[in-house]
C-alpha cells in the first residue's frame, strides 16, 4: 500500500509542478471528505476522485487507518476527587463529595462540609486558585455590600450599572455586561467629580478623576495584579509616585477577612489608574524586583474579551499571565490595556493582592 | 444523547450554575473532566501538568462563565479555554526539561487499562509507535489531530478552540495527517 501511496503522491507532485493549485485542492478536498466536512457536490467529486484513483483511495484508507489508531489509544482519567478539589477552589469553604457531584441536577442533597487539600494551596499554582476566589469574593462582597446602596441612587440614571453575572452572585443577572459607562469618568454620577485635566510634569493627570464618595459608587476590580515578594510600602510608594489612587485598604478593605484567613502574608488594596499610570507602575515594579508579577482580568472585565473579538488578530488578547520570563508578555498587557483604555480618562479597577515577604 | 440535547442540558447547568447551584457546576465538571484531561495529557505528554490545566480551566471557566454566550458548545468553550493553559505552559517549558512519563525512547506511560496480554502487546507496540510519531509532530499539529480524531470536534468547533479560520483547520489538518504519516512510516522502516 505504501508504495502506491508513494506513486500516487509522485504523480500529484508531478501535477503540482505543472498545477501547484490543483493539487492542493484535490488534497485539502480528500482530507476534508474523510471529515465529513462536504457539501453534497464536493462530497459527490470526492467520490468520483477515489473511485477513479485507487492511489487516493489507498491514500484515504491510510488516513483512517491512523485515525482509528488515534481514537484507539488509551484513555486517561482523573480521579474520582478531582471534581471535589476544583469545587473547593471555586465555592471555597463548601466542598462538594465527589458522590453527591454524580446525582441528578435536581437532586436537592444538602452540601456537606468537607475538608479537601486543594492543589491551590499546595502547589506553585496555588496563587492561580487563591486569585480565583478573592477575585471572586471581592465582587461578590462589593456587589452585595456596595452594589444595593447605589442601585437605589442610580435607578432612573442613564448610567449604565455593571451587571455583575458572577457565578458567585447567586441573584445576578446571567448576562456578563460591563458597559465602559461603568468605570469611565461621568459628571453626571452622583458622588464623582471630573479633575479640571490638570497634568503634571509627565504630562499624565495629575488627578483624573476626584471620588468624594467611592464606597457608594458599584465597584469591583476589572483586573487582579499578583505581587510576589515586595513590600506593601514599596508598592504604594510606586503607587503614588504614578499618581494612582489607593481607594480601599486596611481595615475598610472587605475582603481583608478572606485575605487573612486564607494566606497569611496576603495584602489586598483597590486602586483605580488609567492605562498608562498602571503600566508606569507596572514596569517600575518588575524593575525593582525580580519575582512575577501576574495579572488577571476578573468576570466583569470580560466584556473586554468580547470587545477583544472585534479587533484584528494580532491584537487579539487572552488572560494574561506575566512573568519574568516572557518579557513579551508586557507588550500583552499593553495591548490589553489599550483596549480598555479607549480614552486617557478611562479608570480601570484593580485589586492589587501581594504576597509580601516573609519576615 | 445527541449534540442538540446535550447542549441543551449544558445550558441548563450553566444557568443553575450562575443561578447560586453548586452541583450544576460539579456536574459539569464531571461531565467533562476526563474528556479534557485525556486530550491535555496527550497535548502536554505529562499527566500532573495536564491535571493542573484542567484544574485552571475549570476554575477560569467558572470565572468567566456569565460571558459563555451558547454561542458554541459548552465543551468547545471549555476546551479553548484549557488549549490557551496548555499553550501557556508548552511555551514556557525549558527545552532541555525532561518531560514526565516519557522514556528515553519518547514513549508515553499509558493507564494500565485494557486487554492483556498478546493482543495488548501487539496494540501497545502500536500505540507506543503512535505515540513517538504523536511526539515528532508539532504542537499544532499533535494538537489539531486530537481535537478532530479523539475529541471528535468537527471544523467549526476546532476552528473555535485554534481560534483559526475554518479553511485553515482544513489545511492544518492535512499537513497534520501528512506529517503524521511520515514519522510512523519512518518509525516502522526503524523497527
Amino acid at each position: 500500500m505504501r508504495g502506491a501511496i508513494v506513486h500516487w503522491w509522485q504523480n500529484q507532485m508531478s501535477d503540482a509542478e505543472n498545477n501547484p493549485n490543483e493539487s492542493l485542492k484535490n488534497e485539502l478536498l480528500l482530507t476534508a471528505y474523510l471529515d465529513g466536512e462536504l457539501s453534497l457536490d464536493e462530497r459527490a467529486q470526492a467520490e468520483t476522485m477515489i473511485r477513479d484513483n485507487p492511489d487516493a483511495a489507498s491514500l484515504v484508507d491510510a488516513w483512517q487507518a491512523n485515525a482509528k489508531q488515534i481514537r484507539d489509544l488509551p484513555r486517561y482519567q482523573l480521579d474520582d476527587q478531582f471534581a471535589s478539589r476544583v469545587m473547593s477552589v471555586v465555592y471555597p469553604g463548601s466542598s462538594i463529595p465527589s458522590d453527591s457531584l454524580n446525582t441528578s441536577v435536581a437532586d436537592e442533597a444538602g452540601f456537606e462540609q468537607v475538608s479537601i487539600q486543594t492543589k491551590a494551596a499546595t502547589d506553585p499554582n496555588w496563587r492561580t486558585g487563591l486569585v480565583a476566589i478573592l477575585g471572586l469574593a471581592a465582587m461578590l462582597l462589593l456587589t452585595l455590600f456596595v452594589f444595593p446602596l447605589v442601585a437605589g441612587k442610580d435607578a432612573g440614571s442613564d448610567v449604565a450599572v455593571a451587571q455583575n453575572g458572577s457565578p458567585a452572585n447567586a441573584e445576578g443577572p446571567t448576562e456578563s455586561v460591563v458597559d465602559s459607562n461603568v468605570v469611565r469618568a461621568e459628571p453626571r454620577r452622583p458622588g464623582l467629580k471630573m479633575s479640571t485635566g490638570e497634568r503634571g510634569d509627565n504630562g499624565r493627570p495629575v488627578d483624573p478623576i476626584e471620588f468624594t464618595n467611592f464606597m457608594s459608587r458599584p465597584v469591583g476590580a476589572e483586573q487582579v495584579i499578583w505581587i510576589d515578594q515586595q513590600s506593601l510600602d514599596s508598592i504604594k510608594t510606586v503607587l503614588q509616585k504614578n499618581s494612582i489612587r489607593i481607594v480601599i485598604e486596611g481595615e475598610a478593605n472587605p475582603i481583608q477577612d478572606l485575605v487573612a484567613q486564607s494566606e497569611s502574608g496576603v495584602e489586598a488594596i483597590f486602586v483605580v489608574a488609567t492605562s498608562e499610570q498602571m503600566k508606569q507602575a507596572i514596569n517600575e515594579l518588575k524593575s525593582q524586583s525580580d519575582d512575577a508579577i501576574d495579572a488577571f482580568p476578573l468576570p466583569m472585565g470580560s466584556s473586554v474579551l468580547e470587545k477583544a473579538k472585534d479587533q484584528p488578530a494580532a491584537q487579539q488578547i487572552k488572560p494574561i499571565d506575566l512573568t519574568d520570563e516572557d518579557a513579551d508578555e508586557i507588550a500583552k498587557l499593553d495591548r490589553w490595556f489599550g483596549l480598555v483604555d479607549q480614552d486617557e480618562t478611562r479608570l480601570i479597577k484593580f485589586l492589587f493582592l501581594i504576597n509580601t515577604p516573609a519576615n | 444523547m445527541n449534540k442538540s440535547t446535550a447542549n441543551q442540558e449544558d445550558q441548563e447547568l450553566i444557568r443553575q450554575t450562575l443561578g447560586g447551584k453548586k452541583e450544576a457546576f460539579g456536574r459539569l465538571i464531571c461531565k467533562y473532566q476526563n474528556r479534557l484531561f485525556n486530550g491535555m495529557v496527550q497535548l502536554l505528554r505529562n499527566e500532573s501538568e495536564a491535571e493542573d490545566v484542567v484544574q485552571d480551566a475549570f476554575v477560569l471557566a467558572f470565572t468567566k462563565l456569565n460571558s459563555f454566550k451558547g454561542n458554541s458548545a459548552f465543551f468547545t468553550w471549555l476546551y479553548r479555554i484549557a488549549y490557551n493553559v496548555a499553550i501557556t505552559r508548552l511555551r514556557r517549558r525549558k527545552p532541555t526539561v525532561p518531560i514526565d512519563g516519557v522514556d528515553e525512547k519518547g514513549r508515553l506511560d499509558f493507564p494500565d487499562t485494557g486487554p492483556a496480554p498478546d493482543e495488548r502487546i501487539q496494540k501497545d507496540e502500536q500505540a507506543v509507535q503512535l505515540n513517538i510519531a504523536m511526539q515528532r509532530l508539532s504542537d499544532e499539529h499533535r494538537a489539531i489531530l486530537i481535537l478532530r480524531e479523539m475529541d471528535d470536534l468537527d471544523y467549526d468547533a476546532i476552528s473555535i478552540v485554534l481560534d483559526l479560520p475554518v479553511g485553515t483547520v482544513r489545511s492544518r489538518l492535512h499537513r497534520a495527517r501528512t506529517h503524521l504519516r511520515e514519522h510512523l512510516e519512518a518509525i516502522m522502516n526503524k523497527s
